[in-house]
């Protein structure tokens, strides 16, 4: 017998016995366990306790080669499982320490192109669950001298995105004796985010800078590498918050006006920059992700400037 | 001189006492018994001129294929063992096309003639995925970039450099001069089509033809000349 | 693929399965719980050991003899990292001598929480580090930063290994005048701050740091508070004993204290009935 047996309720020993073998035999090893367990309650028949293994169940259980794969299928299921979840009254008597490779430390990015700037702005604080790990940790990093990135969601992989987008850049540079642009950047971003298409980086993340025509650039993304050029947009925690009033405020042109319009916000600098500053505000107040401070990066012809604005603690 | 030759010239990676890499000069050479390939820089684009060795009344000229596309923007002439120019033009048409795919945008012409030389002096390495011994080809490479018009030079041994105007092959020593003589930074692109043209001329043994030269222009994305825009071309001389 | 649900729970209606009504159900929702559970740095190490052995996989599922929370700030000289000595074996208080806390170098120390072996491969990887440096003789020495970063990766690339060391580990150091203090938890989330606890120490003592913790704190005061941190933890955190080392590490270098106990007082009212300034728990 592989695993400790716990006491079960009658009741559920009844449900269980009513499960086609069929059912029982679809998972591999926990199946056997079931089995075992139901010839143990035969030959014991005067024994009202079944005993289940329950702590078998459902670990991520990795295997060489099949290790992302694993965890896809897992993710999978929990998605699944939310839109189906009752209560969450689950029989399993010992809890493992299970463990995810993910985390999600929030936070916010927003970014708003005009005519001749951009600017990329995100919160500091990084937390997990209801805990705030840090109030300060910066979300931005600056790849060249006209293209900042900001991600919110898992830190330890943005950090890694990031790193592997500066070193990039840096080779860019050598290999080709320029500057990598935006538009390139944005590029080799989603190819880097698609790479790891089975096992994505959980980062949301947020490219600002100025084109080779000088003109504001924001190109926002998914998980995977999915991306799209727009004239603002917004990621994180705090993105179903701010993204109405930027909608509101903005109104983003057509995609599907011929000849294809400017994406850019007629803001001037002055007011994208107050824009961002009361998205932030607006979200700090219900996005418990969200808070403490507020760095606005504006990139124009002159180069990279950073100002901060203060959040609520709370 | 000879002697000293004979014994430092078996090994490709093998250096002779005055620092010499012998295959990669002998490589230098095949390309001097090459056909001509003329290059010339305007600013509005890039002229390539090949001469064809027509050997046989027989063989079809069209089949006889000197200047070859790169990427939209790049175009490549030709003179040495062709066979060899093959292997580096499909190395550069990778690099190009890997370019545009991770970056969304056209390679310049600079870097992918330094991904070609990287490859011509990758011989003898062991590796069964590359060659034994240099390449015996030398590549005119012309561009059009965010730099404008480009016109690059490759040879066997890796080094590559810019020209205005420049001509390789057998009849290179006469083409250089004639193109010395007669090249003009203002010229139009028409006017570098007639001076390739006409320095060819002067060194082709047979008589011009539509069929025994091949034209093409970056100006700014690549064109190989048809057989009339060649006549009319030829018409000017 | 989850099955189709064959039949619906009466209370909650039709297209809805309760989840203890069928086992893939039942399972997948356990596992729901662990994965939303927060896991950087603020969980305790749970130990099964009756957990059945065998089966192919070699990758740590789970930590055996752990340690708990580690706490560290800043002061005015330098850093200070406090935690307790013991080395627990699920609930059991199985090692209660276990030094948690270790110098690398000159100018750093690593605090480590989670399995013990495993911090014990990490020390293995620095220490080749740090003796490189010394064989090397040339001046260099690895900063805190450099650890830090160092270790960030370790962690990080365990994780995409699934095959993750199961450490909170703390990384304090001063160097060239400055303060270094940094956290790494077993997925590789990291981050500096001026006060940082790993595990339980995270909800329990954060907070006084946060209300109490200056980085120009005297070393008295910021000895008080610390000990004010490992107090609470102890009240709170089953998996903790009243045996703690507190280290520092300052301009000269990093010392660890002898192992020493703090006054307690038990008679608290909320210790002797938790339940009444909480209703509706038991």
């Amino acid at each position: 017998m592989r695993a400790r047996a716990k006491r079960r309720s009658n009741t559920l020993s009844t449900l269980f016995s009513s499960i086609p073998r069929s059912r029982c035999t679809t998972s591999g090893k926990t199946s056997v366990d079931i089995r075992s367990h139901h010839r143990s309650r035969r030959c014991f028949s005067g024994i009202l306790i079944l005993t289940l293994s329950y702590n078998v169940y459902w670990q991520i259980r990795p295997r060489e080669g099949s290790q992302s794969r694993c965890y896809q299928k897992l993710n999978n299921l929990d998605r699944k499982m939310m839109l189906s979840a009752g209560p969450q009254q689950h029989g399993g008597p010992t809890q493992h320490a299970s463990w995810s490779p993910y985390d999600n430390n929030g936070g916010t990015c927003v970014a708003v192109a005009g005519k001749d700037y951009c600017v990329i702005a995100a919160d500091t604080r990084m937390s997990t669950g209801f805990n705030i790990l840090t109030r300060d940790q910066t979300k931005v990093c600056k790849l060249t001298d006209k293209c900042l990135i900001a991600s919110a969601g898992f830190r330890a992989d943005a950090i890694t995105l990031h790193k592997t987008l500066q070193t990039r850049g840096i080779m860019y540079k050598h290999s080709h004796n320029k500057s990598m642009s935006c538009v390139a950047m944005a590029q080799m971003l989603s190819n880097t985010l698609y790479m790891k298409r089975f096992f994505p980086y959980y980062a949301f993340n947020l490219l600002g800078g100025i084109d080779n025509e000088g003109k504001g650039a924001v190109y926002t993304y998914d998980a995977i590498g999915s991306y799209e050029r727009t004239g603002y947009s917004c990621q994180g925690s705090g993105q179903a918050l701010i993204m109405p009033i930027l909608d509101n405020q903005l109104k983003a042109v057509s995609p599907l006006l011929v000849p294809p319009q400017d994406g850019a916000t007629p803001l001037t600098q002055e007011q994208a920059v107050d824009l961002v500053k009361d998205c932030f505000a607006t979200a700090g107040e219900r996005d418990i992700y969200t808070g403490d401070e507020v760095e606005i990066y504006v990139i124009n012809a002159s180069g990279v400037h950073k100002q901060t604005q203060e959040l609520k603690l709370d | 001189m000879f002697l000293t030759r004979s014994e430092y010239d078996r090994g490709v990676n093998t250096f002779s006492p005055e620092g010499r890499l012998f295959q990669v000069e002998y490589a230098i050479e095949a390309i001097k018994l090459g056909s001509t390939a003329v290059g010339i820089r305007t600013s509005e684009g890039v002229v390539l001129a090949v001469e064809k060795r027509i050997t046989s009344p027989l063989l079809v000229p069209e089949s006889v294929e000197k200047v070859m596309e790169i990427d939209e923007h790049i175009g490549c002439a030709m003179s040495g063992l062709t066979a060899d120019a093959r292997t580096l033009i499909n190395h550069a048409r990778v690099e190009t096309q890997n370019h545009r795919f991770t970056y969304n945008e056209p390679m310049t012409a600079e870097s992918c003639t330094q991904s070609l030389c990287d490859l011509a002096l990758r011989f003898g390495e062991g590796d069964d995925d590359l060659p034994s011994r240099p390449f015996g080809v030398a590549l005119l490479l012309a561009g059009y970039d965010e730099s404008g018009p480009t016109l690059y030079h490759t040879d066997p041994s890796g080094t590559f450099v810019q020209y205005d105007a420049k001509a390789i092959g057998s009849g290179s020593e006469g083409a250089q001069t004639s193109l010395q003589e007669n090249f003009r930074k203002d010229m139009t692109l028409k006017e570098a089509e007639t001076l390739a043209l006409s320095t060819l001329k002067a060194v082709m043994e047979e008589k011009i033809s539509a069929t025994n030269v091949d034209i093409a222009s970056v100006a700014p994305t690549f064109h190989l000349y048809s057989v009339g825009e060649l006549e009319e071309v030829i018409g000017r001389l | 693929m989850i099955p189709a649900p064959q039949k619906h729970s009466y209370a909650l209606g039709p297209g809805v399965v309760a989840p203890a009504m069928h086992p893939e159900y039942g399972r997948a929702i356990q596992e729901l719980n662990n994965v939303n559970y927060p896991k950087a740095g603020g969980q305790p190490f749970v130990v099964d050991a009756g957990h059945g052995v065998g089966g192919p996989h070699q990758h740590t599922q789970y930590p055996y003899v752990t340690g708990t929370s580690v706490l560290a700030l800043k002061y005015k000289d330098g850093i200070m990292v406090a935690c307790d000595t013991l080395g627990s074996y699920g609930s059991t208080k199985r090692y209660k001598s276990m030094e948690r806390m270790k110098p690398v170098g000159k100018f750093t120390l690593i605090g480590a929480s989670g399995e013990y072996s495993d911090f014990h491969y990490i020390m293995k990887l620095l220490d080749e580090l740090t003796t490189d440096d010394y064989c090397h003789d040339d001046g260099q020495n690895l900063t805190p930063t450099e650890i830090y970063n160092y270790l960030t990766r370790v962690m990080y690339n365990r994780r995409n290994k699934f095959d993750p060391l199961w450490n909170s580990l703390v990384v304090g150091g001063f160097h060239n005048g400055e303060s270094f203090l940094g956290t790494v938890g077993m997925v590789g989330t990291c981050y500096t701050d001026s006060h940082v606890a790993t595990g339980f120490g995270a909800h329990l003592a954060r907070p006084l740091f946060r209300e109490k913790q200056y980085d120009d704190m005297s070393e008295d005061e910021a000895r008080a508070l610390l000990e004010d941190g490992l107090r609470v933890c102890y009240y709170r955190d089953k998996n903790s004993i009243n045996k703690f080392q507190i280290a520092k590490v300052t301009a000269e270098g990093s010392t660890i204290s002898e192992p020493y106990a703090l006054i307690t007082e038990w008679g608290y009212e909320a210790f002797v009935n938790p339940a009444a300034a909480a209703v509706g728990t038991w």
